[in-house]
């Protein structure tokens, strides 16, 4: 079996890092504001993600940017709470970095079938 | 010490459009995160102040990073890294080496980027933002220190300074140069 790896496009089709996929998974499931998304992505990843609010925020900010994730508008929150959600933009995005991992798992588990000679 | 406060001055060092979008959440879930943390230890807590402070520092310079990326392409060194490099020599009393390299690496989430336009900028820009970035190492420094009185001082200063640097900015309209990079 040949596994061709194709080279990224461009900035879309790059693999995610860590924190922002574990973002857009967290928003998959609803819209959440900040503390609930380090909670989330803590439990997420088992404990072993905690993110500092630096992070996370400069995470949103880029996400928000390529609008990927968008604000929420909760009308019986204050400013100081404000949720996100995922856009059509972000799951589609999330979606194909599932696939690109999904991939990536077949090729890993196939070569791991081959017993070394 | 006054983690909230630290955490408040450490918040200016973005800049303004950036704290106008996000400052009042942030400190909303810093102050949640840090009750949690709390009741779990003051290790646990050390821990989760550390990383929160170093998150905020090299949190900033990406952020200005991104605002000045063509206006880093002189000095080789884009305000991220500038500022990572400035956070490794600052090793709080009292914190191993081990811990504070792994906090460091914990945060180091940044994104930081070199640019790739080799357009020459005036002197004064790139000297102004070095005196940035020379004022915010000795503020995160008198921060870790806890010397408070300092850390206002030099917030003082480096908001002065962004402001004469956002002037330069204006006056050789780097954002029509920015978009004609």
């Amino acid at each position: 079996m040949r596994h061709v790896v194709t080279q990224p496009k461009d900035a879309e089709t790059r693999p995610l890092s860590e924190p922002v996929l574990l973002i857009l998974m967290s928003l998959a499931e609803e819209p959440r504001h900040g503390y609930a998304l380090i909670k989330d992505i803590e439990t997420l990843s088992n404990g072993r993600v905690r993110l500092s609010t630096g992070t996370l925020y400069g995470a949103l900010r880029r996400l928000l940017n390529d609008r990927w994730i968008a604000r929420f508008n909760q009308e019986d929150k204050s400013r100081e709470k404000q949720a996100y959600k995922l856009t059509p933009m972000g799951r589609r995005q999330l979606e194909l970095e599932l696939d690109r991992m999904k991939q990536l798992t077949r090729t890993a588990t196939a070569r791991l079938r081959i017993r070394p000679v | 010490m006054d983690l909230k406060r630290a955490y408040d001055i450490l918040l200016r060092l973005y800049p303004a459009d950036y704290r106008a979008l996000f400052a009042a959440e942030m400190l909303t879930a810093f102050e949640e995160a840090a009750e949690e943390s709390r009741g779990h230890g003051q290790a646990v807590f050390a821990r989760f102040a550390l990383a929160e402070l170093a998150g905020l520092v090299i949190g900033a310079g990406a952020e200005w990073g991104a605002k000045f990326t063509p206006v880093i392409c002189r000095s080789n060194i884009s305000p991220s890294a500038a500022a990572y490099r400035l956070l490794q020599k600052m090793r709080p009393p009292g914190v191993s080496r081990d811990s504070f390299y792994k906090i460091i690496d914990l945060v180091d989430e940044s994104g930081m980027r070199m640019s790739s336009h080799q357009s020459a900028l005036p002197d004064e820009v790139i000297e102004s933002r070095e005196r940035v970035l020379i004022i915010l190492s000795r503020l995160v420094d008198a921060i870790f220190n806890h010397e408070f009185e300092k850390a206002r001082f030099y917030s003082d200063q480096e908001s002065m300074e962004r402001e004469n640097l956002r002037l330069l900015w204006e006056k050789y309209k780097i954002d029509e140069w920015w978009q004609a990079c």
